[in-house]
């Protein structure tokens, strides 16, 4: 009997929902605390993810309640993958996500570290902290303002380029948002002033990090600058470079949407070069008519699945080089 | 601080040189933002004849005055942007402050499942359009005010670094003592941990108030209407489409006259607009810049 009693109290007590209660009973305070975030992350992250199913189900209006329309809706398979799997729009989309991202790594890459590398040599440091601080100044500048700055230099009519540079060699004013052929230089010239500079900030700091013996035993050999950045500066933050990039790799589906939304006025001659994924998504959402809604589900599962494998996979080829740098 | 001794410094000449590499590129980045600001100061007579200029022929402030008495509108349209980035500033910080104290704790039993519960948002999420069905169909969020605060309020990334400061700087020994002396923990969060913590709290609240500011898309994808709409949406429809400023300023509750309306310099108060969203954060950055660069190098802290 008493060995049955014990069992059953001792059951009660690894009973996960009771120790939880116990915990809240006696941390409360601590619970309360998480209450309004874990409620926003609810609301927002996890609530989302049951309308994953609109990607395997025919859209309508059938109940007002959102849960029970989504219960009543009827499966499809998977229908509205195969639909925009054929979709030309998808595949240049898909393409210009991969192929921009690819280029904005590498230019990007090798942009921060240069400004890092002449940052850290200049030997008036006040001016070089002056510098990079201006430098840094456009990435805090939303996008919209970009598409702004875009258009003055660039605008048919009145923009500096075709006025105040072309004009004045004698040459005709270019319709810069009707030749969509200038756009990747566009947007790389862009998208390098506002990411290059703020990039370069962990890479100076790793640089900073570097053991100043290092380059005192190498001067006695009597290594010059050029061998010093070589074989000691390069070689020695080169970790936190791999790990760089490896970890963009990971968000190599997801593109700035601020920027190639805004940045060519969504103009559509200029589509098939600007189009990314989820400009993609958003023009399907805009025309949710019907079963829009479950081909742009669709479209956007395909990316949070395969962005998740390459995070995943990224992420375990950061654990072989550095266990440290890993996210998780 | 490196380079102590001075052998270890470039030459005189590759000095100069870096030195115009480095301001060449400085002013690649600082001027086109200047001939936005410039432009918002030239007469309109003049663009329609030169075009957009450094050096314009005549100055005005036509484009400022006439944004200043279109008040109703566009004055409204600059409290909305005002109020979000306050509210939504203070209410994100505290709320994800709030957040991470408990998971930073050691001691507490389920701080590894509410870790992993925001961290999962991290790698996969439903997607844009069962987050605007939620949005819409269930939070009724469309056409209010708090579609543009909700949807940004919390932040798993800032969180996990939040928590990663408050783990690294305050230390367990501390929270023990000030509870034998009696303290709750929310007395210890908001008198102990918070104060301590300002480092942190200033670089997230200035990051989380340059993304409230700098918000365009939940006025774009979350009102219909445009009585809740912000100065970076208003200004992408006034770059989009060049009548929407005229319709800003005449439709209800726009301050202008048809005649009014016909004088309007277009060209000119559109960059006005640009100059008044680009304001502030060129103002601030100066004061703030250190708190802006240690946003990222914070991050860096493995969570």
């Amino acid at each position: 009997m008493a060995a049955i009693e014990y069992k059953s109290r001792k059951g009660k007590r690894s009973n996960p929902i009771y120790n939880f209660l116990r915990e809240i009973k006696m941390n409360g305070s601590l619970f309360f605390l998480l209450l309004p975030g874990f409620v926003l992350v609810f609301l927002l992250n996890y609530m989302p993810m049951a309308g994953i199913l609109l990607a395997f189900k025919k859209y309508q209006f059938i109940d007002k309640n959102f849960f029970i329309n989504l219960f009543k809706l009827e499966w499809v398979g998977l229908d509205n993958f195969w639909i925009f799997f054929n979709d030309p729009y998808f595949a240049s989309a898909l393409k210009n996500t991969i192929l921009y991202n690819i280029v904005f790594l590498i230019t990007g890459t090798i942009m921060s570290l240069i400004i890092a590398i002449v940052i850290d040599e200049m030997t008036n440091k006040s001016m070089a902290k002056l510098y990079h601080s201006c430098m840094i100044l456009p990435y805090f500048l939303s996008w919209v303002v970009f598409s702004y700055v875009v258009f003055a230099f660039l605008g048919q009519e009145y923009g500096y380029i075709n006025n105040s540079i072309l004009a004045p060699l004698g040459l005709k004013g270019i319709a810069w948002y009707e030749e969509p052929k200038y756009w990747p230089v566009i947007l790389l010239i862009v998208n390098t002033i506002r990411n290059a500079a703020y990039g370069s900030i962990l890479y100076l700091s790793a640089i900073v990090g570097i053991d100043p013996e290092y380059y005192e035993l190498a001067r006695i050999y009597g290594a010059n600058k050029w061998q010093q950045i070589t074989r000691i500066t390069l070689p020695l933050i080169s970790n936190v470079v791999i790990i760089l990039v490896i970890l963009n790799v990971g968000n190599i589906l997801s593109a700035d949407f601020g920027m190639f939304y805004n940045v060519p006025l969504h103009v559509s001659v200029l589509r098939h070069k600007t189009y990314i994924i989820d400009v993609y998504i958003y023009d399907l959402l805009k025309l949710s008519t019907g079963n829009m809604i479950g081909k742009s589900t669709a479209a956007g599962l395909f990316k949070s699945v395969f962005g998740m494998i390459i995070v995943l996979l990224s992420n375990l080829i950061v654990r072989r080089v550095d266990k440290e740098k890993a996210l998780f | 601080m490196k380079k102590s001794s001075v052998t270890d410094n470039i030459s005189y000449g590759w000095n100069i040189v870096l030195n115009i590499f480095t301001a060449l590129y400085t002013i690649l980045c600082l001027l086109p933002f200047l001939l936005v600001i410039i432009v918002s100061f030239t007469d309109e007579g003049m663009i329609s004849r030169n075009g957009y200029s450094f050096i314009p022929e005549a100055l005005s402030l036509e484009a400022y005055k006439s944004l200043f008495l279109n008040t109703r509108s566009i004055g409204r349209i600059y409290l909305v942007s005002i109020f979000v980035t306050v509210v939504g500033t203070i209410v994100s910080v505290l709320v994800m402050a709030m957040y991470a104290y408990p998971i930073s704790r050691s001691s507490f039993r389920y701080k590894n499942h509410f870790t992993f519960y925001i961290f999962f948002t991290m790698l996969f999420g439903g997607g844009m359009v069962p987050w605007y069905i939620i949005c819409t169909q269930v939070l009724r969020l469309k056409d209010t005010v708090w579609a543009l605060i909700v949807p940004y309020l919390f932040n798993a990334f800032y969180v996990i670094i939040i928590r990663t400061f408050f783990k690294t700087t305050i230390h367990e020994s501390m929270i023990e003592s000030a509870k034998l002396d009696g303290a709750g923990e929310i007395r210890i969060f908001t008198v102990i941990v918070l104060p301590l913590s300002m480092p942190v709290i200033a670089s997230i609240g200035l990051f989380t108030s340059i993304y409230y500011w700098n918000d365009w898309w939940l006025s774009l994808i979350l009102q219909n209407k445009s009585e809740w709409i912000n100065l970076q949406y208003a200004m992408y429809r006034v770059l989009a489409d060049a009548t929407y400023l005229a319709q800003l300023s005449s439709g209800a509750g726009g301050g202008l006259t048809q005649s009014e309306l016909a004088k309007m310099p277009t060209q000119t108060v559109r960059m006005a607009m640009c100059a008044f969203a680009m304001g502030p954060i060129l103002l601030a950055y100066p004061f703030f810049q250190r708190y802006f660069i240690k946003g990222l190098t914070i991050g860096s802290i493995k969570g």
